[in-house]
């Protein structure tokens, strides 16, 4: 097997990664450092998803002749795809019809997706002479899935062992490295050569400020967002003095709460739907109930509702989730710029309403 | 009325609404004849509104709210009146009502990034301007924000909600699964009462088909030159096109129109006083009272020729095979699926109704289609048509930057070459 394998970019929680690693292929979440810009709007307009602008940048300058995994979850992402096949033609851009449906006929409909994301990687991977899989030595999907079922279980005992801003470091650099490599450094901790790694790790340490975990008996909040969480927000939350107790993001629930053991595309495809929903998903009432059950069981005694701008599928969530028992914190962020310090002040402001009289 | 409380207002509506003799004593006071003329569209298309809110509003017949890409069709086939809040939000700028359901909206919490149509439809029914919904149906098509705002409204009347997950691309598979799901609907719908019937499905079809034919009339004659109906007029319609096809009154509306337009050409009066550049408009109009429009086709003589949200899409319907055909209507849809689709049918409009430009205006919050503009433009100036993008908003006026749109068209028109064969109004075709 080659040392490195081709490199497929995927933007979103629903694409399963161990389906591109079956296919010869190294999954990398694409998770753009910052916002796009100003260049941009040439090809994007400015009142757009920020994370879209930001990813469709990153893709743009890039050198390499990628393949690129995006679903058909909302407006942006269809158009980024449309705009990506048309601007950067040399990418190998695969989009993946996602149902709303959670039932058997999405589940049926969702398994075809998965088997023909397979065969096009595949057939990619060999077309671009970089197939990541010797004649002969295919991966199956059971094996590719026991590979991501055994990180996915890593990774909530660290989650567990850890700050959410180190954590979250951590993950950054887990899901854009090769994921034997990333099983290597859950399962042993230490000696990690990448720095970002390396210093979520030691942040992790017991008596650690690196990462800014919260004091002891700091107030629970549970961070809502439709994004990858910025490791840049948590880390002002826990430094305004609170503890992310429980977590609704792309990088949270929804990324590690996938039902193991899938031995084929309908298996695979059931496990990805049925996870907790993403408000994309979102049946009227199924989500907010999901919601409440996270809070409760992480014991949040507010919510920090974290708003990327342009984002319509969260912004519907909003009146709802404001309307229920525990106190919500509004904060609306651009892609990877909400570490300011009125944003801080904001927090710590929050925070001090949900501290005990 | 002004000084009237809102409450006092909307119940005075909702009487009216219910009550036909109130109706006869409006028309007759508004002078709105029984018979109408051979230009009559409009007062079919008044009729033909105020009919179908007096059914809704005296529960005559069962009420669903859906958004704009749900055909008519299955509607009207169910026996129950197809409400559409965005196309309600048109009628609420139109009347300068806009922002203060707006504001309502923004008060519940809706951030101001959100789709106006849909914060503005927010307002009207928090306010309860709207007839109470039996159901909400709402299709994946085209847009994430209808979806989720009519999944809110459900919530809010506590009636049942219903998606039409649309594949993304077309395909016999995709048809076969969106016509499982309407049958699907449609049964969960004649269960939970209130008198939603299939059994009228057929005669819908059949209604639209009709309607259909007239439309393609229509369509034919706007291709004269020069135009025979302003775009900007044809745009204002935008509610009759989503919410008539399979109505009876949709069949007369779009006769009515065939007729006036066909006896306009006939007799050489024309959209504007001189026809100077045809235009291809993309996506809506502004629909409060404004000047942009007038200062294009009547100050300017930039007659809109063509709209791609007014352009005629499906191909006949099989009312003998019901669900299959509102199927296919909704799978080939050109706004659903890759932007090729869209491409293709502007290049066509472009084409067949010889426009010298293309008008995108761009809708503050509307992500589908304002994502596509670079691809448009690239498809249109490679096809040697100029492109202007337009950024505004059709429901707040409070965000339309008109000033600054009648600088960029005026800038626009100056860059067109003057037609050679410009017309004057009278001069014939």
């Amino acid at each position: 097997m080659s040392a490195f394998p081709p490199r497929v970019y995927y933007t979103c929680s629903y694409v399963p990664p161990e389906a591109i690693w079956a296919a010869g292929c190294q999954p990398v979440r694409l998770l753009p450092d910052g916002p796009a810009p100003g260049e941009c709007d040439a090809y994007l307009p400015r009142d757009f998803c920020p994370f879209v602008r930001a990813a469709f940048w990153q893709l743009h300058r890039m050198g390499e002749p990628a393949a690129v995994v995006l679903t058909t979850c909302c407006d942006p992402m269809r158009r980024l795809a449309d705009v990506l096949q048309h601007h950067r033609p040399e990418l190998t851009v695969l989009l993946l019809d996602l149902p709303r449906e959670r039932g058997p006929r999405g589940q049926e409909r969702y398994a075809a997706e998965l088997e023909r994301l397979q065969s096009s990687l595949s057939a990619w991977a060999a077309r671009s002479g970089r197939t990541g899989l010797a004649p002969g030595s295919g991966r199956t999907l059971a094996q590719a899935t026991g590979t991501f079922d055994r990180l996915r279980h890593l990774l909530r005992a660290a989650r567990g062992a850890m700050p959410a801003p180190a954590f979250h470091r951590l993950l950054r650099h887990l899901l854009t490295c090769h994921p034997e490599e990333a099983l290597t450094l859950l399962e042993t901790g230490r000696g990690v050569a990448a720095p970002g790694a390396h210093a979520a790790t030691e942040a992790a340490a017991p008596g650690s400020t690196e990462a800014g975990g919260a004091a002891a008996g700091a107030p629970g909040v549970m961070v809502i967002t439709s994004h990858p969480v910025d490791p840049h927000a948590l880390e002002v939350i826990e430094k305004a003095g609170a503890r992310v107790v429980a977590e609704d993001s792309c990088l949270g629930e929804r990324l590690l709460d996938v039902a193991p053991g899938s031995r084929d595309a309908g298996e695979l495809a059931h496990a990805y739907l049925e996870r907790p929903p993403c408000p994309r998903m979102e049946l009227p009432g199924e989500r907010l109930a999901y919601l409440e059950d996270l809070a409760c069981r992480g014991g949040a005694r507010g919510i920090i509702f974290l708003a990327l701008k342009f984002c319509d599928n969260l912004s519907y969530d909003l009146p709802w989730i404001s309307g229920r028992s525990l106190p919500v914190l509004l904060l609306e962020a651009d892609w990877g710029v909400s570490s300011s310090g009125q944003f801080l002040t904001r927090v710590q402001a929050f925070v001090e309403t949900l501290l005990p009289e | 009325m002004a000084s009237l409380s809102p409450r006092t207002r909307r119940r005075a509506l909702h009487y009216a609404l219910s009550h036909a003799w109130v109706l006869s004593l409006a028309r007759a006071g508004l002078g709105l004849p029984r018979r109408p003329p051979t230009e009559g569209y409009l007062t079919e298309a008044v009729r033909w509104g105020l009919g179908e809110l007096a059914a809704a509003a005296s529960r005559r017949r069962p009420v669903v709210w859906c958004n704009v890409a749900l055909p008519s069709e299955f509607v009207y086939g169910l026996g129950a009146v197809p409400i559409m809040p965005e196309m309600a939000a048109g009628f609420a700028a139109a009347w300068r009502g806009a922002p203060d359901f707006i504001v309502r909206a923004d008060g519940d919490g809706f951030p101001p990034d959100l789709c106006s149509f849909h914060r503005c439809a927010l307002g009207l029914a928090r306010e309860g301007w709207l007839p109470r919904p039996d159901a909400v149906v709402a299709t994946s098509l085209f847009c994430d924000g209808a979806k989720k705002f009519l999944a809110h409204c459900s919530r809010l009347f506590g009636v049942p909600f219903h998606l039409i997950d649309v594949p993304y691309e077309d395909g016999s598979r995709a048809v076969a699964r969106v016509a499982a799901r309407l049958q699907e609907v449609a049964a969960a719908l004649q269960a939970g009462g209130h008198g939603f019937d299939a059994r009228h499905l057929p005669r819908s079809l059949e209604l639209s088909n009709r309607a259909r034919q007239h439309y393609l009339e229509v369509m034919r004659l706007r291709r004269h030159r020069p135009a025979p109906w302003r775009g900007s007029e044809a745009l204002s319609y935008a509610s009759v096109f989503f919410m008539s096809f399979g109505s009876p009154g949709g069949v007369r509306i779009y006769d009515a129109l065939r007729r006036a337009l066909a006896a306009r050409v006939a007799g050489g009066r024309f959209a504007v006083p001189r026809e100077r550049w045809r235009l291809l408009w993309l996506h809506f109009r502004p629909f409060y009272p404004g000047k942009l429009m007038p200062f294009l086709e009547l100050e300017h003589g930039a007659v809109i020729a063509a709209e791609d949200m007014s352009h005629l899409w499906w191909e006949q319907l099989d009312p003998g095979r019901p669900w299959e055909s509102l199927a296919r209507k909704m799978t080939s849809h050109f706004m659903w699926g890759p932007v090729e689709r869209r491409l293709e049918v502007m290049l066509r409009l472009a084409r067949d109704y010889a426009v010298d430009g293309i008008v995108h205006y761009s809708h503050w919050g509307c992500r589908q289609s304002t994502g596509a503009v670079s691809i448009l433009r690239q498809a249109a100036v490679g096809a040697g048509i100029p492109f202007l993008n337009l950024d505004g908003d059709c429901i707040d006026p409070r965000n339309g930057r008109e000033e600054q749109a009648r600088t960029r068209l005026e800038a626009f028109l100056e860059s067109l070459p003057e037609r050679r064969d410009a017309f004057a109004a009278g001069s014939g075709g």
